[in-house]
């Protein structure tokens, strides 16, 4: 928009200023000619009078004596005697002969210039006296008018550019920052606003464009709350409910009925979250790396109480992981978890984290019995040893999240491998 | 053993949370509504109070304010809205301890246990000594050997509540519902960690224990290494 603005404008003060400038440096040209052509034909003039003077005076024709009585002649004017002798610097010509042969004053173009003449008829013949004039001298003084309009018309043509431009950013920068605001507000950022300026009718789209962007951010608050508040309502039931199957005298009942309740009621806490959490919440991604050294200072007490040994091999490139570090925290957790719930102490384990063409990858590996054969470790409730199965659940929906996957497996060698690769988001 | 009133307008809840304290002894009066509560505590003088906050003719921290003007009862809440913020807000208002929905028999009869414990070692007052190691609840101090321990607040709790029973055996899950406060399984590695480094911090091992006991398949125990 700007661009076409500037564009415009240039379009028409070039226009303009062609049509005012080159007529005018025709013109200028054309009277700088004349200048010089009248003042030509005024010194042969005087010239002319001067010879037909000193005819009167001398006795007999001849170069030095016509010479002395003249005087030093105007530059570029020449008499020229019958008999061909010549004073002054102008040659003879096609214009001098015809001058001298039709007994009449002749002006012409001749090369290099413009030449003119005119006869003093005498007894002996026409003693004719011409003025050349050369180009440079019909021309002076035209390069350094032409110049200045030159400069004159640019100059205009430049001052319209920069006032199309400013005029053109007054409008161009306000619809810009409309179009911003929408794109973050597209991107979940509800409490972006526009300023109110630029001209009337964009500062009524300003307008209209922040009471959507407040309407908006009311109804998904609103709408935030009401999901929290139900799930809040189902506590109640919820808590009935535990305290009725914890009285079940059926333990194996009892227990597969309070595990359904736990899944329930991190769906429901999962829900109360999700509905809470805001997208200016803390940061959204975070180094992997430094997130796993954290998470391991963490559990090395533990493996060390336990007789287990731990080795780290955690890469020193950056692994940058589009999640929010609690999140990485979190799975890093349920992954060490798990090898300490369905490991006997005394297992060692090693967690690697490195770059990989895909992602960051985060591996634990473990010298454990491995996953028991024909189970899927991923498979929700299936991890056995007392687990519901959901730390692994977790950490796949969080891989998920990235556009990354986990893989479980057994080493030949024994022991589970498993293997999370986060996408870049 | 002690007399408690239950203040909770959902029947279920008010029905179970009664039987189950009743079954442990306790002597148990409910109400549904703020006002018949408020009945029942300025005409009864109980030892334990359990107060859900969301109750139909009165918030329930408008209640708990009127109660504070006429007694000093012990109160559990019992909130469906767990978040720092209002655990604070709760505990600000007089509250002794609390409850999220929804909770299990074992996390309910471990508050009643911990509030009821509390308030009577109110009365004996002062930090508890083990041998060299001193653990002041109220201050949330602990220190071995004269020397104080810097514990993260899950391992001050940990420490205090197997301090308050020592020489018992208490189990993890006990443990979790103490201090963790979530009636979910999985999440015993957790003590498991936080017992890890607790013994640490105190300067031992699980092979060279001295305060921390564990007893495997049960649990663990807090004793004085010199007896």
């Amino acid at each position: 928009m700007r661009r076409r603005f500037v564009l415009v404008s240039l379009a028409v003060t070039s226009l303009v200023v062609i049509a005012f400038t080159v007529p005018l440096a025709l013109l200028v040209r054309h009277q700088a000619e004349t200048r010089a052509r009248v003042a030509a034909e005024r010194d042969i003039q005087q010239v002319g009078s001067l010879v037909a003077l000193a005819l009167a005076q001398v006795d007999e024709l001849d170069v030095d004596s016509l010479g002395d009585l003249l005087g030093p002649l105007p530059s570029g004017v020449s008499v020229i005697l019958p008999n061909g002798a010549l004073i002054g610097s102008a040659l003879p010509s096609e214009v001098t002969r015809l001058a001298a042969a039709e007994q009449r004053s002749v002006a012409d173009e001749v090369e290099g210039g413009w030449q003119v003449a005119l006869p003093v008829v005498t007894r002996e013949g026409p003693i004719v006296v011409t003025a050349f004039v050369t180009d440079a001298r019909l021309r002076s003084g035209v390069a350094t008018a032409w110049a200045f309009l030159a400069v004159l018309g640019i100059g205009m043509i430049a001052a319209a550019v920069i006032v199309a431009d400013r005029l053109g950013t007054s409008i161009v920068r306000p619809v810009t920052r409309l179009a911003d605001a929408a794109r973050r507000l597209g991107a979940g950022d509800l409490q972006v606003r526009v300023p109110l300026e630029g001209p009337l009718e964009i500062e009524e789209v300003a307008r209209s464009f922040n009471w959507l962007a407040r309407r908006l951010e009311d109804l998904l608050a609103a709408e935030r709350e009401s999901v929290a508040d139900l799930s809040h309502r189902l506590r109640t039931p919820l808590t009935a409910l535990r305290l009725r199957v914890e009285r079940l005298e059926d333990s194996d009942e009892r227990d597969s009925l309070l595990a359904q309740l736990d899944r329930l009621q991190r769906q429901v806490d999962l829900l109360i979250e999700e509905a809470r959490r805001r997208p200016d919440d803390g940061p959204s991604s975070c180094d992997l790396a430094s997130v796993v050294r954290d998470r391991i200072g963490f559990w090395a007490v533990a493996a060390e109480d336990q007789d287990r040994e731990l080795v780290v091999e955690v890469t020193d490139e950056p692994t940058a992981v589009p999640l929010p570090p609690g999140d990485v925290a979190a799975a890093v957790d349920a992954l060490v978890g798990n090898v300490f719930a369905h490991t006997p102490p005394g297992t060692g384990f090693t967690v690697r984290v490195e770059n990989t063409g895909d992602g960051a990858v985060l591996e634990v590996v473990d010298e454990g019995p491995g996953f028991p054969e024909g189970v899927d470790p991923l498979r929700r409730g299936e991890s056995g040893a007392g687990s519901t199965g959901l730390g692994l659940d977790i950490v796949a929906r969080t891989a998920a999240r990235t556009g990354g996957r986990v893989d479980a497996k057994n080493r030949p060698e024994g022991g589970a491998v498993l293997r999370v690769v986060f996408g870049r988001g | 053993m002690a007399r408690v009133i239950v203040v909770e307008d959902d029947f279920e809840i008010r029905h179970l949370v009664a039987e189950t304290l009743a079954r442990q002894g306790h002597d148990v009066e409910s109400a549904a509504t703020a006002m018949e509560g408020l009945q029942l505590v300025v005409g009864t003088s109980p030892d334990l109070v359990i107060l859900d906050l969301g109750l139909p003719d009165l918030d329930g921290s408008e209640l708990l304010r009127m109660i504070r003007a006429v007694s000093q009862v012990p109160v559990v809440v019992i909130t469906a809205r767990e978040g720092d913020e209002s655990v604070v807000r709760t505990l600000d208002a007089g509250a002794d301890d609390y409850l999220v929905k929804p909770f299990s028999v074992a996390q309910l009869e471990a508050r009643v246990r911990a509030v009821l414990r509390r308030a009577e070692s109110g009365r004996r007052d002062g930090p508890i000594v083990i041998g060299g190691l001193v653990v002041d609840p109220s201050a949330r101090e602990a220190s071995l050997d004269g020397r104080p321990l810097d514990l993260s607040p899950k391992e001050f709790d940990l420490l205090r509540v197997l301090a308050e029973r020592v020489g018992e055996v208490v189990s993890k899950r006990e443990l979790m519902a103490e201090v963790w406060r979530e009636p979910y399984g999985g999440s015993e590695r957790s003590v498991d960690v936080h017992l890890s480094w607790l013994r640490k911090k105190l300067g031992e091992s699980a092979q060279k224990p001295r305060y921390l006991r564990t007893v495997h398949g049960v649990g663990v125990k807090l004793v004085d290494p010199a007896s």
